[in-house]
């Protein structure tokens, strides 16, 4: 039997906002979530494209973004952060706490500090730090 | 007596061009070719504006110039930054993280148009004042992950008067080509050129279009000295 899953209003009103920038229907940024979600949890053998250069496979219990990511997209970092994961060699939809270490986050809070104010930016590593702390 | 609640008292002799003031809320594109001062006029207008509005926020969007560089020419034509003026550099942060795959889109929008709310929730501060330099690589680097078209352009602007924001957007212009679709989207249109009068090439500003104010279409000559900007008389042929 299909699972059920609840949506926050608040979660639903960020996909709605999500799917409006995207310029896609809230139905197709669903069904493409949920479609990344079966895609990343089928068994490593079955998936068409594994994440290269994984420091920390997903296999081990790796951790979802999505709440935060929903987050980062809400505030315009999301790009940011994956593109700064990517360039240490790290999937952004899977990976563990210790990948995401004080000097990925000291820099992540240079590079917002780039294009926000820095007490904008200090508030959402705060954010961040938070939901790290909730997986250790 | 001059009013320090007009934006335009922010430029010496702009007030000459525009009677009344620039309406806010609006967007408005600041056009020329290079070496003519769009960016500094720009940054003229809102920096003394946000100096003596303290409690107002500005946003200044340099997406192929760095802070540094933006800095240093700024300064060097006299034009210091205000404490409320966040210069947003995604010329360094470009060059710093691009994978090809970066969503310029929402990195630049979103701070501008998802700012309601506060604190934890949401950390974004709303702008009363943004300046994206420019529309030229605005467009360059959407069209990586979005093609932009004249009903994408509309709903932003719309989205951000919507939001209260006045947006300049500086956008570098040929010119022989007198008409861009930009043009019939914005509010108002500067120009700012470089044209031989009485034998010496000179520097002008003309305002082509202001929806709601009364101004002059004639070119005013300009100049810039340590104190920054001023707008001085008519260019005549």
């Amino acid at each position: 039997m299909a699972e059920k899953t609840t949506v926050e209003i608040e979660d639903m009103r960020r996909l709605k906002q999500y799917a409006l920038d995207c310029g896609k229907s809230l139905k197709q940024v669903i069904n493409e979530a949920l479609d990344e979600k079966i895609q990343r949890d089928r068994p490593d053998m079955e998936k068409k494209d594994p994440p290269p250069k994984m420091k920390s496979p997903a296999a081990d219990g790796g951790m979802s973004l999505d709440p935060i990511r929903a987050k980062m997209v809400h505030w315009g970092v999301h790009s940011m952060f994956v593109s700064q994961m990517r360039s240490r060699g790290l999937d952004s939809s899977s990976f563990s706490p210790e990948d995401i270490d004080d000097k990925f986050l000291d820099e992540f809070l240079e590079n917002m500090c780039l294009v926000l104010e820095r007490e904008t930016a200090e508030t959402i590593l705060v954010e961040i730090k938070k939901f790290l702390e909730g997986y250790e | 007596m001059k009013n320090n609640n007009r934006l335009s008292s922010a430029v010496k002799g702009l007030d000459k061009l525009i009677s009344g003031s620039i309406p806010r809320e609006s967007i408005y594109v600041i056009t020329g070719n290079s070496g003519t001062l769009k960016s500094a006029f720009a940054f003229n207008l809102i920096s003394n504006h946000l100096r003596s509005h303290p409690k107002l926020f500005g946003v200044y969007i340099s997406l192929e110039q760095t802070k540094a560089s933006l800095l240093r020419n700024m300064e060097g034509l006299g034009l210091t930054t205000p404490k409320n003026l966040q210069i947003s550099d995604y010329a360094t942060l470009k060059h710093r993280l691009d994978d090809g795959d970066m969503d310029y889109g929402s990195m630049i929008l979103k701070p501008l148009l998802d700012n309601e709310g506060s604190g934890e929730q949401n950390p974004l501060k709303k702008p009363n004042y943004v300046i994206l330099d420019s529309l030229n690589a605005f467009y360059v680097l959407m069209a990586r992950t979005n093609e932009p078209d004249r009903e994408k352009l509309q709903y932003l602007f719309m989205m951000l008067r919507e939001k209260g924001i006045t947006s300049f957007f500086i956008m570098e212009t040929d010119p022989r080509e007198e008409f861009h679709e930009e043009f019939f989207l914005v509010d108002g249109v500067i120009d700012m050129g470089i044209i031989k009068s009485q034998g010496k090439f000179k520097r002008y500003i003309q305002v082509k279009k202001m929806r709601s104010a009364e101004h002059s279409l004639d070119q005013y000559v300009l100049d810039i000295g340590k104190g920054g900007i001023s707008i001085l008389d008519v260019l005549l042929e």
